[in-house]
């Protein structure tokens, strides 16, 4: 009707209009009857091949077409006409209304609200793509139940959306098939079941509505031919099977992962490819109820969490508590309530395991004085946690990285407002006292114990619910690391790892006052000198405080100095310090283990860089761990040129475990007398091979000929290896005080030339010499004291000195309990508040607060004694 | 009498004209425009175009015949009938019944 003038159209639908109650009692379909003559018409016109159809001839071929008929169809008496097959009856369309309409969009609504089936056997809709695609089905199935009732013509979008939700109601209708039996069942004898029998209807519905749709319009189906109509019935249940394909290999090769000793390389790089990292890191946390499909094939091997966070390393190159945990898995009114009660596996433990909801850092300050001419620096690092769970206490657990060589000499928990300073003893015997206590009484303690060379884990539980607040303290005393004859620096401790979240508006404020100027590359942070005393402070944001900047240089050094210390808790005991140069010692081989993994990749520029600067005549291997080991150089190839060309265009990938390199790179540099393996690596989280063969190797090679392995992290973070060989002679952590390239350059200068500096302590005698040094000095030197008693295995000798000095160390803790009878349960005693440094100094401060009540009291007394005399 | 057979013509044609439609289409499946022409040509039938339709329809929705729409070249989409297997058992029957009631009609004259 393309070329009909509007007035030719008009007397069309008037002739319509004009003829329809005929039409009507004819007893044929009225809208078929008009479609039969519009055609017949303008096949008649289309003969004339008129190029344009007037009104004139509109009614010329109506006049041909002759008189409608005026036919009585009224059927034989005493015989009901016989209802057609395809009638649509009042109680037919009922049914296809609830169980095509009302059914299926009743239960999308309650599976959205509640997520029922999702937290009892899999979630039908993890996507909000799914929610949509479900809609369509009873949005469809409605429409075509209205189309029919009302006898219109049917439009082809009609028809393919009858197609798209017949393929997606299949779907799901499979899905569920295994839930069909025991849903009949429950209807049967208890009158409900019909939610997991709603994928089932619609279907059902969707197919009897395309048979009603043929039956009462067969004119408008062929508009969808019949390929046509199964294409699109094919695409709404392929797109929800693609889906689900995602998520069924994803599992299929988290287990073939999970379940392997060793991993195979090419199923990890599937993941990495194509795998869905939301159910990846769902398997962290146990949670694998969530997967369509995955109901339906549970087998016993299901790996477990601890086993797939080596595979979500491996992955992804993260380990998987840097990320949030996994959202709305239990999405609704049962979500708040379900978090709420989710249990925390790490509770009481010993590792920070993964991130707690509603748990966050709501508070920091960092209070320190540095006295360069010393060389050494202190640190209180106060801590406030928050816990906004409703219902369940939570623990606090962090890893934290203390500056090089540092250690942690106080701690302090705030009790109803009262400062309450720990106990330090052995390592079993605090944390025996904090599980007691804590975990199963639930009482305020802290705990903080070694983690690793330089890293303390510090728990504090239970931090208050709807909430609830619990603040710590930690004092850290660290030496300085000598740069040079005028120069030293101090790294800021930093979070490793961590349970709990850091708000990103969240500021750690930073308070460091020191005799000498101190330097600092931190953008918010303000350098002042005033009345012979400098120093910093300002606000420092998460990222600021565990990158390269958070660094503090001072102009001084103690290089020179002979500095002379009492013991403030071993009456009578002197500590003596001075700092030796040591020439450098040129190593015999380097073997450098390269970490493959994907945070290496911004790193590997800097690394070519520091390669430039070894002496081509030094023996050098270089090895990369990238799913596979490779040895990429060797300074004994012929005609192999420049190391840093294999480096420098390196990409990293996934989380690599760097232990089989560890062991080539070491067999390697043993061959020879002072051999050094040169580890540079970021994040290791899991320890994902067997450790013990690099263990054996250094428990059996430990003496000076031995290798030295010199750990590199190029930034703050989790070391699985690190920690278990922590205080091995034969390990040592590169300080880092500046970005990688400057430190790497240092240690090569160290190597090849430069001597370097370092601190000797030793017990004294005063020889008459004032012991006007800080009682830090005497700290640090019973650091290194209990550390070389445990290297020669004297356990006991260690913990006495470290607990003596209160300090944590390797065999020692700290730990904060609530009544003296707390911790004469556990043979604990809390350190005096008169003995713990502070900032400042405590001599200063008790002095001046003992000055200040001596003088108050002599007030007093001189005052009564002149009343009692004038009133004598 | 023209009167008398000019009612009479109009009731035969009632009775036979559906079964004219099955016939038509016993043969072969034919488009809507080709099989109205073709009845409106038959002599003493006088069947309208208009009138063909509603017939049609009428035997659709009986399930004699079936109906499938297909697009042409040629002008506007033809719509194709031809007989269900109900049609033609009842088209059986039809012409049975009328060869039935044909030859006792002639018989009654002897």
């Amino acid at each position: 009707m393309n070329n009909w003038t509007p007035a030719a159209s008009q007397v069309w639908d008037e002739y319509l209009e004009q003829n329809r109650a005929r039409i009507a009692a004819s007893g044929g379909d009225v809208e078929e009857i008009f479609g039969d003559l519009r055609r017949h018409v303008e096949a008649e016109l289309a003969a004339q091949k008129l190029p344009i159809i007037t009104e004139q001839d509109v009614r010329q071929a109506l006049q041909k077409l002759g008189p409608l008929p005026n036919v009585d169809f009224t059927p034989p008496v005493n015989e009901k006409p016989k209802p057609s097959s395809g009638k649509f009856t009042v109680l037919g369309f009922l049914l296809l209304q609830f169980f095509g309409v009302i059914l299926p969009f009743g239960v999308l609504l309650f599976e959205l609200a509640s997520h029922a089936c999702a937290s009892e056997m899999f979630d039908p809709l993890p996507t909000y793509f799914h929610v949509l695609l479900v809609a369509v089905v009873p949005v469809a199935n409605g429409l075509a139940g209205w189309f029919v009732q009302r006898r219109k013509t049917i439009p082809r979008w009609l028809w393919i959306s009858n197609a798209v939700a017949f393929g997606i109601s299949a779907f799901y209708a499979i899905l569920f098939l295994p839930t069909t039996p025991f849903a009949l069942i429950g209807i049967i004898f208890l009158g409900f079941g019909f939610i997991p029998l709603a994928p089932l209807c619609s279907f059902l519905c969707a197919w009897r509505l395309r048979h009603l749709l043929v039956r009462h319009h067969p004119e408008s189906a062929p508009r969808l031919s019949r390929p046509g109509w199964w294409g699109a019935m094919a695409a709404g249940f392929l797109v929800l099977s693609l889906l689900a394909v995602s998520t069924i290999l994803t599992r299929y090769w988290i287990r073939e992962a999970a379940n392997a000793g060793n991993p195979n390389p090419d199923v990890i790089k599937l993941l990495r490819s194509f795998g869905d990292r939301e159910v990846l890191l769902r398997s962290c946390y146990g949670q694998s109820q969530s997967d369509s499909f995955d109901y339906m094939f549970r087998t016993a091997q299901r790996p477990t969490p601890e086993a797939v966070r080596s595979v979500y390393y491996r992955v992804t190159g993260q380990p998987f508590n840097s990320v949030p945990p996994p959202l709305n898995k239990y999405r609704g009114a049962g979500q708040a309530i379900r978090e709420d009660y989710e249990w925390d596996e790490g509770l009481g433990g010993e590792a920070v395991v993964g991130r707690i909801k509603h748990l966050s850092l709501a508070q920091s300050r960092m209070d320190g004085a540095a006295k360069p001419e010393e060389g050494w620096a202190y640190l209180e690092w106060t801590l406030e946690f928050k816990n906004d769970n409703t219902v369940q206490a939570r623990e606090a657990r962090a890893e934290i990285q203390l500056p090089p060589g540092g250690v942690v000499s106080r701690v302090t928990l705030w009790i109803n407002g009262e400062e309450r300073e720990a106990a330090f003893g052995g390592r079993g015997q605090v944390r025996e006292a904090y599980q007691k206590i804590a975990v199963q009484r639930r009482r305020d303690p802290v705990l903080v114990t070694t983690s690793g060379s330089d890293r303390v884990l510090v728990q504090c539980f239970p931090v208050p619910s709807k909430g609830g607040r619990m603040k710590i303290r930690l004092g850290i005393t660290a030496p300085l690391g000598i740069l040079g004859e005028h120069s030293s620096a101090l790294r800021l401790p930093c979070f490793v790892e961590r349970n709990f979240g850091v708000p990103a508006s969240l500021e750690h404020n930073l308070w460091l006052e020191s005799p000498t100027p101190v330097q600092t590359g931190l953008c918010h942070v303000t350098q002042e000198a005033i009345d012979g005393k400098a120093g910093v402070h300002g606000g420092l944001s998460e990222h600021e405080l565990t990158s390269t900047n958070a660094v503090l240089r001072f102009g001084a050094a103690p290089v020179s100095s002979r500095l002379l210390a009492a013991d403030p808790l071993v009456p009578g005991q002197f500590i003596e310090q001075t700092v030796t140069a040591i020439p450098g010692a040129k190593p015999s081989r380097i073997a450098i283990m390269l970490d493959g993994s994907r945070n290496m990749t911004p790193y590997y520029r800097d690394i070519a860089s520091f390669l430039k600067t070894i002496p081509t005549a030094t023996e050098t291997r270089i090895w990369l761990e990238q799913d596979q080991l490779d040895l990429i150089y060797d300074s004994s190839w012929n005609q192999v040129g420049d190391p840093s060309k294999r480096v420098v265009n390196l990409r990293g990938e996934g989380g690599q475990d760097n232990l089989q390199g560890l062991l080539h790179a070491w067999d390697w540099a043993t061959e020879k007398p002072g051999g050094i393996v040169l580890w540079i690596h970021a994040d290791q989280p899991a320890q994902l091979e067997n450790f013990l063969a690099l263990q054996q190797r250094l428990d059996w090679r430990s003496g000076s000929n031995a290798p030295t392995i010199v750990d590199v992290p190029v930034f703050p973070a989790p070391n699985r290896i690190t920690q278990e060989l922590a205080n091995l002679p034969t390990v040592s952590a590169l300080p880092r005080y500046g970005t990688l390239p400057d430190d790497l350059n240092r240690l090569c200068s160290q190597w090849f030339g430069q001597a370097h500096y370092e601190y000797a302590r030793k017990p004294a005698d005063s020889d008459g010499m004032q012991a006007t040094a800080s009682a830090h000095i005497v700290r640090l030197w019973a650091l290194e004291q209990s550390r070389q008693l445990l290297r020669n295995h004297k356990i006991k000798e260690a913990t006495d000195c470290a607990a003596t000095h209160q300090l944590v160390t390797p065999v020692s803790g700290a730990v904060v309990l609530e009544t003296k009878a707390q911790y004469d349960e556990f043979g604990l005693t809390p350190a005096d508040a008169t003995t713990v440094p502070s900032v400042p100094e405590p001599s200063t401060l008790i002095l001046g607060a003992m000055a200040a009540f001596a003088f108050f009291v002599w007030r007093r007394r001189h005052g009564k004694t002149r009343r009692q005399a004038l009133s004598h | 009498m023209s009167d008398f057979f000019d009612n009479w013509v109009v009731q035969v044609r009632k009775g036979v004209l559906e079964l004219c439609i099955l016939r038509a289409l016993a043969g072969r499946e034919r488009y809507g425009y080709e099989l109205v022409k073709t009845l409106a040509s038959v002599p003493g039938l006088a069947l309208t175009e208009g009138t063909a339709y509603p017939l049609l329809s009428r035997l659709r929705v009986a399930g004699m015949i079936q109906a499938r729409l297909e697009e042409s070249a040629e002008g506007p989409a033809r719509k194709y009938y031809s007989l269900t297997p109900e049609g033609r058992r009842t088209l059986a029957v039809m012409n049975e019944f009328l060869d039935k009631l044909n030859n006792g009609t002639r018989s009654l004259e002897k």
